[in-house]
This record gives C-alpha cells, structure tokens and sequence, in this order.
C-alpha cells in the first residue's frame, strides 16, 4: 500500500505517489493514437503513432526490404500489413490511399483486421501492464447528436484490448480530457473541445464535473471529404494540405475558400448547438451565469487560423452566458492523454485515501 | 518494439510478427500535469466535504437532579421522600 499524504501542499508529495504507481493515458484517436506514460514521477513520456495502415502485396515488397528501410510492419495471419506512417509514405508511392482500425470516432467495422491492427499499434506505445496490474485510462468518444449510433461496442472493444495487455482499463470522455488539461486555471469549469479527424467532441464541466457531453460526425474527416467532393480532389491530397499548407486566414487557392466556407459552417452548427445545450444547463446551475472559457484541442485546431476563425463565427452567436475566453489548448495532439493521465491519477489517489479511511 | 510474437487476445487471428522501429516519442516535465492533478484532488475532497449532509444537532440531556451534599439537595430529597409516603398512604387509604 502506498501511503497519502493527509494534505497536499505542492506536487511533490503527487510525485513520489505517481513514482511508487505510475499509471497510464491513452487517446484513441481516428488520426492518431497517443500515450502518456509517468516516468519516475518526473516526466511524462508521450508516444505517438498514425492510427492507419496499408496491406502490402508480398510480390511487391519482400519483408526483408521492409527491414532494412525501418519500415513499420506486422505479419498477421502470414499477411503483410505496414503500419502507422509508413503506411502513409507507402500509399503516397503507390498513388492509394491508407486505411485506418477507426472511422468517425469508433472502430472501423468494415475493417476485419482493424481490432488486430490496433491492438498491434497499442502494445507499440505502451507495452504490456507491469505485474501487480496497472491502470490505462483511454479516450472515449461521446454519442453522436448527428447520427445514430452509439460508443459503447467501441467501448468495449478497447477495453477487452487493453484487459489482454493487462491492464484495468478505465474509460474516459475525449473532451473531459480536453478539460482536465486545460482548465485548471478556470477551477475546471468550461467547455472543452477536441476536433478530431473522426468526430468533434464537446463537454461542459462546473468545478470537475461534466455537465454535459456530445459529438457530433462533422469532424476533420467530413471537411476533407466535403471539399474534395466540391473541388473534384482526392482526399488524401486534401488531408495533407489541411495539416501543412491551408491558411484559414488569409485564403488564397481554391482549397483554402473551400476550406473556409466548410470550417464556417462546421463552427456555427457546433456553437448552435453548444448555445442550445448551455441554455438547459443554466437552468439548473445559475453559478455558470459568471461565465465559461472554451477550449480546443486536436489535430484540426492546427490548420493556420483556425482559432480566429473560430472566435470570429462565435461573435454572430447568442449564448446564454458570458464567453470569458475562447482558446487553443497549449499541446494539441498531446492533450487528450494528458487530460486521461490526470483522470486515471486523481481517481486512484481518491480510491486509495478513501479505502485507508 | 521489435520482432515479438504476441497473441494479443483476437481469438484466431495470429500474429506472426511485429516490426515497428522509431515510434515518436518525447519525454516532458511531469510537473503542469501533477499540478492540475492536484487541483482537481483538492476541488474533488472540498466537493464531497460540502456534499456530505450536516450532522443533526444532538440535544443536550436535560440536567439531571444530582444527589448532593448541599442544603438544597438535601431538602430536595427529602420532600421527594415526604411525597412518595404521603402517596402510599393515600392509595392504602383508598384500599388499593
């Protein structure tokens, strides 16, 4: 057992507890898989991979080769499958595409070796659990108010990956991820955003707590597909652009109008909504009449201008309650392991002070 | 990782090998996230002290006669003594 401190002063009492029971995060992203590990109580380690791959014809590529160019590679069912970035520069010389494990937020269902791949790109970054077991938060997607489906089979396909590994898998909201982050200096009371390439996520917390959470399927994804469709692309090409090359600012190619006019109307749907949802909220919590600060993260926040763009579309909404302050989180990719880090240590911290008493 | 061979618990699927070299990775100061950690902690324990309902006011017992050494006691007891007589007498009188 490891002994708590009665009262905490300053993080290093946090410290020597994180060192005797490190625990893990994990997002579990369309785009991206993400891992935030505790390293001696001193550092986080955070690991990253592209959540894609590509099935290589044998033919083509001898595994040999696929050695001794570091290419990232599995073997499954005498299969031959490039992972994660080299999947991506694979498909770029074979003018296709990538296909990812998951799809608007979820598993990829159509996909039969998805749950392999990604159990595979799992046990990459984090390893199996230490003996004794070990605990993993990862990153859930909330329901989609757009479509109709729900997370839970998602839910628990990564927690029957993670109980294989190991691990006692805890379940975490992405954008209470967001949240726990970023707000700590607003007590942790805000909205949280995280726009990812699958879905966006939205959760309102007061002092901690989520008030409310949804998605919403009109993430990165669905913009890509939209201004390719317009512009007759391909959507790989535009997904590329949208990272490196698109200015939200100030527009110049026909890509970046495109991109504009569909990130516009994507902002205005979501603040709708967002406006709709903190009307009920306020009803039963006046305390929020004060007003909240919005936060976003993922990997669309990192297209040039997309915050401005985004404080711009919130000026011609009326929310029911004063905007404080309107955002980029301050490690975009990184936020929503850290955020699930912080849930796993702080729930362990209380269970364990709460079973000692 | 390199060349492991794990059955990663997906029934009959087989992995026969895995090859991922150079995964990104950076190493950051622990510090901003234990610190969030810890406000979360403290807002979480204040959380639950105000939500625990207050305990109800246990009245005091009422001060009880106390045998005493005292004039007054003395007298008290009597008159109690004088009383309970007075009451026996009354309920024989009455053939009770």
């Amino acid at each position: 057992m490891i002994s708590m401190p009665d009262s905490l002063s300053r993080s290093g009492d946090l410290s020597a507890i994180a060192r005797k029971y490190p625990v893990k995060g994990l997002d579990v992203g369309t785009m991206n898989l993400v891992s935030a590990t505790d390293i001696g109580g001193k550092e986080l380690e955070l690991r990253k991979i592209r959540h894609v791959f590509l099935e290589i014809d044998r033919n083509i590529f001898a595994e040999k080769v696929f050695k001794d160019q570091k290419i990232k590679y599995a073997e499954i069912n005498s299969r031959l499958f490039a992972l994660g970035d080299s999947a991506f520069d694979i498909a770029k010389r074979m003018n296709t595409t990538v296909k990812r494990p998951m799809k608007a937020g979820v598993m990829n269902y159509s996909e039969n070796v998805g749950e392999i791949i990604l159990s595979v790109m799992i046990h990459s970054l984090i390893g199996g659990a230490r003996e004794g077991g070990e605990v993993c938060c990862y990153s859930i997607p909330s329901d989609p108010f757009d479509a109709k489906f729900n997370v839970i089979y998602h839910k628990g396909i990564i927690a029957d990956v993670l109980s294989s590994m190991g691990y006692t898998p805890l379940a975490f909201k992405e954008a209470q991820a967001v949240v726990y982050s970023e707000l700590a200096p607003e007590q942790f009371t805000g909205i949280g955003i995280s726009f990812g390439g699958g879905m966006i996520n939205v959760s309102l917390n007061l002092l901690g707590r989520n008030l409310f959470d949804f998605a919403s399927i009109r993430g990165g994804d669905w913009i890509d597909e939209n201004v390719a469709m317009a512009l007759d692309l391909q959507q790989s090409r535009i997904t590329d652009m949208k990272e490196t090359e698109v200015d939200l600012l100030e527009p110049k190619t026909r890509v970046d109008k495109a991109m504009v006019i569909y990130f516009k109307d994507v902002f205005s749907y979501l603040l709708k909504a967002i406006s709709k949802r903190l009307s009920l909220s306020l009803e039963k919590h006046p305390e929020l009449e004060e007003g909240v600060t919005i936060v976003s993260a993922g990997g669309s926040v990192q297209s040039r201008g997309f915050i401005e763009l985004f404080r711009e579309e919130a000026r011609h909404i009326r929310f029911p309650v004063r905007i404080n302050d309107l955002r980029a989180g301050t490690d975009l990719l990184n936020t929503t392991a850290k955020g699930c880090f912080i849930n796993a240590f702080t729930k362990y911290y209380l269970k364990e002070k709460n079973e000692r008493r | 990782m390199e060349e492991e061979r794990k059955p990663y618990g997906c029934g009959n699927i087989e992995v026969n090998s895995v090859h991922i070299p150079g995964i990104q990775s950076e190493r950051i100061d622990i510090s901003k996230d234990l610190d969030n950690a810890l406000e979360l902690i403290l807002l979480m324990q204040k959380k639950t002290k105000q939500e625990k309902p207050a305990a109800l006011p246990v009245p005091k017992p009422e001060p009880m006669p106390q045998k005493s050494q005292t004039r007054g006691g003395f007298l008290f007891l009597m008159g109690r003594a004088a009383g309970l007589v007075a009451k026996a007498f009354k309920e024989v009188g009455s053939g009770r």
